[in-house]
């Protein structure tokens, strides 16, 4: 008669052979599942937030507190590189899309690290605008981790420095009117979506308590007290026409200087070109007497402004490489021999961002 | 090296060395119009600029003394403000007072490095921000009347379309 043990209705456990011996497969899935359950829970628990109030949330997005989803999105284990080479055998920028994506760009380039150096501050900014603005819906799961650190790294290095705070903010409001816009395309359950709703909230709050520091009367000089040329190459340094303008609307001596038809003339000659002028007048330029803030007005809404940044990823056309400019890349055209090198190549590329954005997503 | 001797307003002198020293525009035209000797222990005096001042700016040169010579102005069409080296912005984190008599003096020194730097420190904390702030953080003084102010806000308000 054959034995019929405890489990004889069943069709038998499968058994592997371990180091410690035979074992049910079974047990070693519920200890693996165990074990991973335990890891998870360690990071989303960390340490409570007593005082964050999340009111008619479930139990899950309870877990998902501010400061723990802040904590598990740091991508600490990932390597620091700052380079990405770019997939040379595939033709179509569809191709390479399957190989690259906006979040590979971001992670290995490590834009993270480039916000809180002032140099690339408004390339970065530029370059995660874009991505709000035109691919938000289709960052995949790592891609919009990475990008909330990123904007959380941008408002604890505004809160450091008191600059750029209206920059950021901009930022900070297009990102959750996308997200409320894009509700349905998120990744992610609800509670993961309501809570970085409500970090979004959290920065945007954070940025409008910067109280900015009002200056005292201490018998130094001020900002009118400095010589008029002095003033003047002050308001040469702008790019931005708003700024020259904001600086010309506080008050009466700084309107005059803000009117000044070279400071305009230069600022328009930055922005655009001696063709883009001739293009909207009847006559040649020097016969004409030219309002030159009215023809800054008149070309900014016909031609895009001119962008300048200090430090820019760059592309080898070698390698196809693309790196941060300060930083260089390993390139296989420095290891051959000098008599080997192909001189007649231009070497590098600045990439704009929109460069770098067309890139990826083309 | 051959030094020379600077004095501030408030009588301390200085002990720099030359190349440092003709950094300043001003300082090099002095010793070649008045034909002053490296060991001349006359100090040179500067009314305008006061001890605590110019020892700042002297630091400045010193470190920025093997640095190549700035473009004419006529010649830089750029408008960057972010392009600081580390030095200069530790440098420059200082109160707005001490900010601006350092504008002052190397302006008075005609130090073209020095100027450019600390007025592109200006420039990035007046970017970005309102007239109502920009007015705060200068302690800046409205003297539009609320009709002026409406006027002119109306009359720029197309650079805040973008």
């Amino acid at each position: 008669m054959p034995f019929i043990g405890k489990d004889w209705r069943s069709p038998g456990g499968l058994w592997v052979r371990t180091n410690s011996g035979w074992q049910k497969i079974s047990a070693i899935r519920k200890n693996l599942n165990r074990h991973i359950k335990r890891v998870a829970l360690e990071r989303i628990s960390g340490a409570q937030d007593s005082d964050t109030n999340l009111k008619d949330q479930d139990k899950a997005s309870k877990l998902l507190t501010a400061k723990n989803v802040s904590k598990t999105v740091k991508f600490t284990e990932r390597p620091k590189r700052h380079y990405l080479f770019l997939p040379t055998k595939c033709l179509t920028s569809k191709q390479r899309g399957k190989y690259l994506t906006v979040g590979e760009v971001l992670c290995s380039l490590d834009f993270c690290t480039a916000l809180s150096d002032p140099r690339r501050f408004h390339y970065v900014c530029k370059v995660i605008e874009l991505i709000i603005e035109e691919h938000f819906s289709t960052l995949c799961g790592s891609a919009m981790k990475y990008l909330f650190c990123i904007l959380e790294e941008g408002v604890n290095i505004v809160e450091l420095s008191h600059l750029f705070i209206h920059r950021l903010s901009t930022l900070l409001k297009r990102t959750k009117d996308k997200m409320l816009s894009d509700k349905n395309k998120q990744i992610g359950c609800q509670a993961l979506y309501n809570c970085r709703l409500h970090l979004l909230g959290l920065w945007e709050k954070r940025l409008q308590e910067i109280s900015l520091v009002e200056r005292e009367d201490d018998g130094k000089p001020t900002l009118q007290d400095l010589p008029v040329n002095c003033q003047r190459f002050l308001l040469q340094c702008f790019s931005d026409p708003a700024d020259v303008i904001h600086v010309a609307e506080t008050n009466k001596h700084f309107y005059i200087l803000g009117s000044d038809p070279l400071l305009w003339e230069k600022l328009f000659f930055y922005h655009f070109t001696e063709a883009q002028l001739q293009a909207v007048l009847r006559g040649p330029i020097t016969e004409q007497k030219i309002d030159w803030k009215l023809m800054f007005k008149r070309l900014m809404k016909r031609y895009e402004q001119t962008e300048e940044y200090t430090s820019m990823l760059q592309q080898c056309m070698r390698c196809n490489c693309i790196f941060w400019q300060e930083d260089g890349h390993p390139c296989c055209h420095f290891s051959l021999d000098e008599t080997l090198r192909d001189t007649t190549i231009l070497c590098t590329k600045d990439l704009s961002p929109k460069d770098l954005i067309a890139i990826i997503t083309d | 090296m051959p030094k020379i001797k600077l004095q501030s307003s408030d009588g301390e002198v200085f002990n720099i060395e030359v190349d440092v020293a003709k950094q300043s525009i001003t300082i090099r035209t002095m010793l070649e119009d008045l034909g002053m000797d490296e060991d001349d222990d006359e100090a040179i005096p500067l009314p305008n600029v006061n001890s605590a001042i110019l020892g700042k700016v002297l630091n400045w040169c010193q470190f920025h003394k093997d640095d190549p010579a700035p473009p004419e102005d006529e010649e830089t069409t750029e408008k960057r403000t972010d392009d600081l080296c580390g030095f200069d912005i530790d440098f420059l984190k200082v109160d707005q007072g001490t900010l601006f008599e350092l504008i002052l003096a190397a302006n008075y020194l005609d130090i073209k490095g020095l100027l450019d730097a600390s007025c592109k420190t200006v420039a990035n904390m007046i970017k970005g921000k309102t007239p109502e702030e920009i007015r705060k953080t200068f302690n800046i003084k409205n003297d539009f009347t609320p009709a002026e102010e409406e006027q002119v806000r109306k009359e720029n308000s197309w650079c805040e379309e973008k």
